[in-house]
């Protein structure tokens, strides 16, 4: 059974495709792990704003943090866990059928109104 | 949050060591710069001139590592990332759906290390001619053909023709390695451009002395380093 696009789009992880979790998730895709510096950076985000994503991110189980002292300073590293990996993979994969399923669909829907009107 | 960004992050990501000029390129440019001085320098004034760029590089030797530390923060690169191209079949994946990409995570893997090795062996080969200068190579071990059934020693002059253009050789595939290695990217061209500038100059006849080589190539990485790093400080600085 074919899902339509909206289906499609109402079934896409949520936890991932919030657009500062997206590029949080994307970041930590491209290495072994950051710090809260450096995601702060990428991101543009605020301290709060990614304090409070790196926490809905880690009780999602996506992301795993771990702190130490570096210098007398607390240094926060990032990276992602085993099930994060996989939830942003699939969620690209979806995206590309959701992709593919709205082209399908717009095109048919061209197709069919000229022919309503 | 649009492609481009997702695009944007995902590469100063992953190439955040390498963009980091002040640590690296700039350095060994200035010591570049340092040593063509020295070679070049008609005077005792011009000598002194000359150290100023070594001064510069040791200071960047010691210092940049921890200003980029304190100032974008760390990010550590897996060694093989075996599946980190998770998505590379996607039309959404940031980096694009490049045939680069496509390939298998074994084949990104050992494409990734072919340029570095190529950039690598003969520059280590240069540097250990030029630092240890091995017994078993001497100048009048070197000869050449004189076009008249015999052969000549070469002389230190001529020697020292033969060494700018393997110098822009040098220069020139390391340029290039760089731009294969960042994924042949447009916002990455001024890397082609460099080397493919110094590539040309290999086989022009009456070749530079070696000082001028120095001279271009030093300018070359201290130009290539700032770029880099004016590229770091625009990705991750914007937003602060």
């Amino acid at each position: 059974m074919n899902a339509t696009p909206f289906e499609q789009l109402a079934n896409l992880d949520r936890r991932v495709h919030d657009p500062a979790r997206l590029a949080i998730l994307t970041a930590l895709s491209a290495c072994e792990r950051a710090d809260f510096l450096f995601l702060l950076r990428i991101t543009g985000l605020t301290k709060g704003n990614l304090s409070s994503h790196l926490s809905k991110l880690e009780e999602a189980g996506l992301i795993e943090i771990e702190k130490r002292f570096v210098e007398k300073k607390t240094q926060t590293l990032v990276r992602l866990s085993d099930a994060g990996r996989p939830a942003i993979e699939t969620y690209w994969k979806e995206m590309d059928k959701l992709r593919k399923s709205a082209a399908r669909w717009s095109l048919q829907n061209l197709v069919a109104e000229p022919s309503q009107g | 949050m649009e492609t481009q960004d997702l695009d944007r992050i995902r590469f100063v990501t992953r190439h955040f060591h390498d963009l980091q000029g002040l640590r690296s390129l700039v350095p060994i440019g200035l010591i570049a710069l340092t040593a063509g001085g020295v070679a070049g320098a008609a005077s005792p004034a011009l000598l002194l001139l000359a150290a100023v760029p070594f001064l510069a590089a040791v200071l960047l030797l010691a210092g940049a590592g921890r200003y980029y530390r304190s100032a974008f923060g760390e990010v550590e690169v897996p060694r093989v990332r075996a599946a980190a191209e998770p998505y590379a079949l996607s039309v959404f994946n940031p980096a694009g759906s490049t045939p680069w990409l496509d390939s298998s995570p074994q084949a990104i893997s050992s494409g990734r290390r072919l340029p570095t090795i190529l950039m690598m062996a003969p520059a280590a080969f240069a540097v250990f001619q030029l630092l240890f200068w091995p017994p078993w190579i001497k100048l009048n071990s070197v000869v050449i053909y004189d076009g008249a059934d015999s052969f000549v020693p070469m002389s230190p002059s001529a020697f020292g023709t033969l060494s700018a253009p393997l110098l822009y050789a040098l220069c020139g595939s390391l340029f290039l390695g760089l731009w294969l290695l960042r994924q042949r990217r447009l916002s990455q061209s001024y890397h082609l451009a460099l080397g493919a500038l110094l590539l040309g100059l290999v086989p022009l006849p009456g070749a530079s002395p070696l000082w001028v080589a120095l001279l271009l190539c030093g300018s070359a990485l201290v130009l290539a380093g700032l770029l880099d790093h004016r590229q770091l400080v625009r990705a991750l600085g914007a937003h602060s």
